[in-house]
């Protein structure tokens, strides 16, 4: 889970952890890259807009990268016009902020089926 | 030779002529004849007649000649002396004829005498009237325009004249030099014309041209007028100001398609060509250059001046400097994004916990926790909805709401969202009749149409605080799918039926009390069907209740 806001990170991690699923959060985009090194995950959720990389930038180096292109992508954003450019740069899905527990706890397990 | 000549001349020229002739030895006389060909010729006979030495007559010797020529130029020139004279009369022109070199006038025609004030039928005038009259301050434009004649044989100028009552008239004199008749000397001959009336009517058109110039110089608008062809033939000084060019750039080299921004020129083109051609007024919002090579945004507007038969006169246009205000609207929608972002952010936390919260302590036998959650999820989804409303009313205000239309079952989203309502609000029981006999499909936004009845449920509940109930129903009716919102609440008076709808409106209870909300909803509501070609309307009775209907169009496959 990436997002520069910590209290969202925790958040999510939380409701994750309670339908049982194993996760990591990353509240320093900079640090993404050292963290993703180490244990390679099937999902990033990844906020769009974020001091530091942006969540466009890591998509396009997730998917560019042969040896990360499989890795599932979910970009999350309040941002107006997010979800038209998410769409553009080749994510898997998309949440809007606020959103629904049911909604993310859905979009996870579909994209993990 | 009498079987040819005309009858009624044969009677009373001929015949006549012949006993005249008897009497006097002269035998003459003009008349016409009918040739072979059935043609009729004029002819002239000059004869005389030889007497014998008792006084009778015994022979007569004669010519005759063939004058038709000679006779039809006469009748013609009578004929145009006639029409001359008409249109002189007509035209209330003068005439007289003057000697180049001492510039003595004669002949004068009754209307030259009016116009210099004196009676035609008591009064005469000597051939240096005109000296006597002329105005002094133009005797050299007079001298001017005589020297002027002697070179080109024309004669033309205006000028005052003062009559004997000091009142003063303008006339115009035209002439021409004329070779004399007996080739002794040459003549003018003039016409002169009373101007008086024109020149005054010359003289407010043109104050009034000059006050309309002196107006258009100075707004602060660009100000411009072209023919009806579409060219420009006037610009105001605004426009040199601005664009720091000259006025023929703009007249003569079309200079105002040069100083529109390239991004703009064809459609600008495009548009006031369809104008000139359709003669429908003109409207463009577009940048100009100005003289420091800076662009800034315009808006033009450009009216046709109709005829009586519908013909454009004139195109008058404005361009009014929106700069300002184009830039403040992308600052005001770029600050509303930017603080519908940053609002959701915390929103998105909380909500994100109480949810979570309820999850693992929704079963719990803590009453007042299991309240308290449903209050907070409840009021923060309020929130999240109101800072929606924030954002979409500065899209809808520029024009910017984006759709995202498919196909669904609107009576899956109208049982959808009335569940989702009851969930939140159990306060009002919400019946719902389907009055078709199938499910309806429609293509469509579907979370802005689930917004709209979320809007009209939501309303119907706040709107009926003494009431618990809340009908909706859903029907076709012709070519639309048309869904009732109907409350037993406070209700509207007519004249607020139409005001609802507008921006910032909110309805008051009794003792001026509000109800919560930007007063937003319905507007907002209302861009959202107008742009699925959609409508709402509304029946309301003050104190009885209201119900509003929403109809889409049907999808066709």
């Amino acid at each position: 889970m990436v997002d520069d806001n910590r209290d969202i990170c925790e958040l999510i991690e939380n409701i994750l952890l309670a339908e049982g699923y194993n996760v990591g959060s990353c509240s320093n985009p900079l640090e993404f890259g050292k963290i993703i090194e180490g244990n390679k995950p099937k999902l990033i959720i990844t906020d769009m807009l974020m001091s530091g990389v942006d969540g466009r930038t890591l998509t396009k180096e997730m998917k560019g990268n042969p040896e990360t292109e499989g890795i599932k992508i979910m970009m999350m954003s309040a941002h107006p016009d997010a979800v038209k450019i998410s769409e553009n740069v080749g994510v898997d899905d998309f949440l809007s902020k606020p959103f629904e527990i049911d909604d993310l706890v859905k979009k996870v397990e579909k994209l993990l089926k | 030779m009498r079987e040819h000549l005309v009858e009624e001349d044969r009677k009373n020229v001929v015949e006549k002529a012949f006993e005249k002739a008897l009497k006097t030895g002269i035998y003459q006389y003009e008349s016409r004849l009918i040739d072979k060909k059935g043609a009729e010729k004029w002819i002239a006979t000059q004869g005389k007649v030889f007497f014998d030495e008792s006084g009778n007559p015994y022979r007569m010797l004669g010519v005759m000649r063939d004058i038709t020529e000679k006779k039809n130029n006469e009748i013609l020139l009578q004929q145009s002396h006639h029409q001359l004279n008409t249109a002189m009369d007509a035209t209330k022109l003068g005439r007289f004829d003057m000697d180049p070199e001492t510039l003595e006038k004669f002949n004068f025609s009754p209307r030259f005498l009016e116009i210099f004030g004196y009676d035609v039928n008591t009064e005469t005038i000597d051939s240096k009237i005109f000296e006597k009259h002329i105005h002094h301050k133009f005797i050299p434009i007079r001298l001017e325009a005589l020297k002027k004649a002697k070179e080109t044989g024309d004669l033309y100028y205006q000028t005052k004249i003062v009559l004997r009552d000091k009142t003063v008239k303008w006339i115009e004199i035209y002439g021409r030099l004329m070779p004399s008749p007996d080739g002794r000397k040459s003549y003018i001959s003039g016409t002169i014309r009373d101007i008086t009336e024109h020149k005054d009517f010359e003289k407010n058109i043109s104050e009034s041209e000059k006050k309309y110039r002196f107006l258009a110089d100075s707004m602060p608008q660009i100000v411009w007028i072209g023919e009806p062809d579409g060219t420009l033939t006037y610009v105001n000084k605004e426009t040199l100001d601005y664009s720091g060019k000259n006025y023929n750039d703009f007249i003569e080299e079309n200079g105002w398609t040069e100083i529109v921004h390239p991004d703009e020129q064809e459609e600008n083109i495009r548009l006031w060509t369809r104008s000139v051609k359709t003669k429908k007024p003109f409207f463009f919002e577009h940048r100009f250059r100005n003289k420091e090579n800076e662009y800034r945004w315009f808006m033009s507007r450009a009216y046709p001046e109709l005829d009586e038969n519908g013909n454009v006169k004139k195109w008058v246009g404005t361009s009014t400097d929106i700069d300002d205000m184009k830039k403040q609207e992308k600052q005001k929608n770029d600050f509303i994004k930017m603080a519908n972002h940053e609002l959701k952010t915390p929103v998105t936390t909380i909500k994100g916990y109480v949810q979570l919260l309820k999850k693992m302590r929704g079963e719990s036998d803590d009453k007042f926790l299991v309240n308290s959650l449903n209050t907070i999820e409840k009021q923060v989804n309020k929130l999240t909805a109101l800072i929606g409303d924030l954002l979409d009313i500065s899209r809808i205000e520029s024009g910017k709401l984006p759709l995202n239309k498919k196909e669904f079952s609107l009576l899956e989203l109208v049982t959808e969202t009335i569940e989702d309502i009851k969930a939140s609000e159990q306060s009002h029981q919400i019946n719902f009749e389907l009055k078709h006999t199938s499910d309806i499909e429609v293509f469509a936004d579907k979370e802005r149409i689930t917004q709209v009845l979320n809007n009209l449920l939501t309303n119907a509940i706040k709107y009926s605080p003494q009431s618990d109930k809340v009908n909706v129903e859903m029907y076709v009716d012709g070519e639309s799918a048309v869904v009732s919102v109907q409350d037993f609440g406070i209700g509207m008076e007519h004249d607020e039926l139409t005001k609802i709808f507008e921006r910032f409106y909110r309805v008051s209870g009794d003792d001026e009390e509000t109800y919560p909300g930007f007063g937003i909803g319905l507007f907002i509501v209302q861009d959202i069907l107008e742009r699925h070609d959609g409508k709402i309307w509304v029946e309301s009775k003050k104190n009885v209740g209201s119900k509003f209907y929403f109809a889409l169009p049907l999808h066709k496959d």
